[in-house]
């Protein structure tokens, strides 16, 4: 009776330090990967205040971002029904990418962080968790969940944006407090015209720009979630592993 | 152990050894000296005062001349240009900018061959020695750098502010700009995603004994979805609801904290159309150039035909940022020990011209700033082209800037 006890203790700390090992390595190794393709790709969008445009900022960084947590989240649900990852993966890659800012462009190089602060992405990887508890539909997910993860991401930032796009007069020139920052506060190698950032009005739909954008958003992001599950259901593939 | 100890002891020296301590410029001299010769010259550069305490203005004002030289291979300064400063980071904030008085907030566009002014006034942001250059942004070209001086700010950094006033009648500080809310609306999200993930590792051990239930209801031919409780659906709906509704109410706190808002200025600024090129009584056509590498010493034989009224002598050269200086038409001497002047390293022989006359001159420029500045690497170019400006100077005061240009050939004994 005694031994019997004593295998199942031992069995549960070995089943809690794969926990450990596991969450541990792969959540981490995913939100780093992520930090690191963000960084190399979108990674001026996501943090200079004077890049947080209406028309590509809510649409190539969170598409972009959706690639590993929704790939992760494959594996998470098909092995473990676990509707974690995607918050996991961008709840870290947010806290990484305020030690990068903090550290990189404030410490280092000196710039404000109200100019350098990580765009806010948590809810967003939360609605498409929840989605996949309440609908426990990958489809159903991909098309509510990961619609509104394009969505909902101006509206999700607006809080600690809006005020950046209040406007000013500055030198006889009306500009946002974002714009006259970038102007005020010298890049030498990313001049004004290096952002890509929206130069004129869309020809169609009036002025709706941002709604436009966000709708936009969702569709690609349902996309970019279907792709990365199947994706990340492949790589998840044992038989695929055992090969190698 | 002890091998491992005396390893690291010299990987650590080793490290230490070939880490830059501090930085001194901006890599100016990294760019081929075929690109720094025949894209912009800037020329008459002021930078100063050289000594201000924190939140002191500096002025970077001066001229400059786009090449009519400019490689084609190089995209040119047609399309977008942006007037900047290199200071190694914000260790200014720009004030004001301009081109030929036109202001440079926003880029530009110019055309080659002509000549412009430009000012740029900078506030000392953080204590310090910082080289500053001017610098003219090139869409898809980069950075054409001038030439750099050293300005000195004393003070503290927590003396410098810097408050703007909005349209809407409020006074902000942009060093802190919003961090308020920007920290507690990140905070917030990290609290319910943090509250999120707890509520499903908290049961310990986690993933092996799921795993085994998933794969005993997919091998007993039963929905694994089973593991989801109807708890855990509830608890989804509700953190689902408390998302959305943060979401939907930050959308609204920000509007009401910003009732008038609008999107980034991204638009492009004109200058003046009719603008003319500049005009010099001068002609000067390079005859033949070389540089005998051994001794440094760059030779240039000159048509010049002198259209003016006055006897004229040439004064400076200026190459790819580098002044080469005539000590017997005029004296400049190096402001700092990175300034690019020779100030003796401008001869000529057959040097005067007088009005109406046609002759050939010969120019000597011969410094170590050729091998310094990395000029000699046009050897390697594939066109081995020289260009810059020669500055004549007037027996009447005057001053005639005529750009030349012509191959070169190198002299290797």
């Amino acid at each position: 009776m005694a031994a019997s006890q004593d295998r199942l203790r031992l069995a549960r700390y070995y089943e809690r330090t794969v926990d450990v090992m596991l969450l541990t390595l792969i959540i981490f190794a995913v939100a780093g990967a992520t930090i690191f393709v963000m960084s190399v790709t979108i990674g001026d969008w996501e943090f200079w205040a004077d890049w947080k445009d209406r028309r590509y900022w809510p649409l190539a960084p969170v598409a972009a971002l959706l690639v590993f947590p929704a790939g992760i989240s494959a594996a998470f649900w098909q092995r473990f029904r676990l509707p974690i990852s995607c918050t996991a993966v961008v709840l870290l890659y947010t806290v990484f990418r305020w030690v990068s800012s903090y550290i990189n462009f404030h410490l280092f190089g000196g710039y404000p962080m109200s100019f350098v602060w990580p765009s806010v992405f948590i809810p967003l990887a939360i609605v498409i968790d929840c989605s996949l508890v309440i609908t426990r539909s990958v489809f159903l997910t991909g098309l509510g969940g990961a619609f509104l993860w394009g969505l909902l991401v101006y509206p999700a930032n607006w809080p600690l944006l809006a005020a950046f796009h209040e406007p000013l007069t500055y030198n006889g020139e009306m500009l946002t407090t974002a714009d006259l920052m970038g102007f005020q506060y010298i890049r030498t190698g990313l001049p004004e015209y290096v952002r890509v950032v929206e130069r004129s009005v869309l020809r169609t739909f009036g002025d709706a720009v941002t709604p436009l954008t966000a709708v936009f958003a969702g569709f690609v992001c349902t996309l970019v979630f279907y792709v990365s599950w199947i994706a990340g259901s492949l790589l998840n593939n044992q038989a695929w592993v055992k090969k190698v | 152990m002890k091998f491992f100890g005396i390893n690291r002891l010299i990987g650590l020296i080793l490290v230490l050894a070939i880490l830059p301590l501090d930085s001194y410029a901006h890599g100016e001299r990294a760019q081929q000296a075929n690109t720094r010769m025949r894209t912009i010259n800037w020329y008459d550069l002021e930078i100063g005062p050289k000594n201000v305490q924190v939140g002191e203005i500096v002025t970077v004002k001066g001229r400059f001349r786009a090449s009519s030289q400019w490689p084609e291979e190089i995209p040119s300064i047609d399309d977008r240009v942006f007037l900047n400063v290199g200071t190694g980071g914000p260790n200014f904030v720009r004030l004001a900018s301009n081109i030929d008085g036109v202001s440079g907030v926003q880029s530009t566009s110019l055309e080659l061959g002509k000549d412009y002014s430009f000012e740029t006034t900078l506030k000392a942001r953080k204590p310090g020695r910082f080289h500053v250059h001017p610098i003219l942004n090139v869409k898809d070209a980069g950075g054409m750098v001038g030439p750099g001086y050293w300005v000195e700010i004393g003070g503290s950094f927590e003396e410098f502010e810097n408050s703007v006033e909005t349209m809407l009648g409020r006074t902000v500080n942009l060093e802190t700009f919003n961090l308020g809310s920007i920290a507690v609306w990140h905070i917030v999200w990290v609290v319910v995603g943090g509250a999120w993930l707890f509520y499903w590792i908290r049961q310990q051990p986690l993933l092996v004994p799921r795993m085994r239930k998933v794969d005993a209801a997919i091998s007993r031919g039963d929905d694994p979805d089973s593991l989801i409780t109807p708890t855990d659906l509830k608890v989804a709906i509700a953190f689902l609801t408390v998302t959305l509704l943060l979401i939907v109410g930050g959308f609204a706190w920000g509007e009401r904290e910003a009732p008038i808002t609008i999107p980034l200025r991204t638009a492009k600024t004109n200058m003046p159309a009719d603008k003319p090129f500049p005009t010099s009584h001068v002609e000067a056509k390079v005859e033949s150039a070389t540089y005998r590498i051994p001794g440094r010493s760059f030779r240039m034989q000159l048509a010049v035909v002198n259209n003016g009224p006055a006897t004229l002598q040439i004064g400076e050269f200026l190459v790819a940022n580098v002044r080469f200086i005539n000590p017997l038409v005029k004296t400049v001497t190096a402001i700092d020990e990175h300034d690019l002047v020779a100030s003796e390293g401008l001869r000529i022989e057959n040097g005067a011209i007088g009005p109406g006359q046609s002759k050939l001159i010969e120019v000597f420029a011969e410094d170590a700033l050729w091998e310094i500045q990395r000029l000699t690497g046009m050897i390697n170019d594939p066109d081995s082209i020289i260009a810059g400006l020669l500055f004549f100077y007037g027996d009447d005061g005057s001053r005639e800037i005529v750009e030349i240009v012509g191959s070169m050939l190198p002299v290797f004994e």
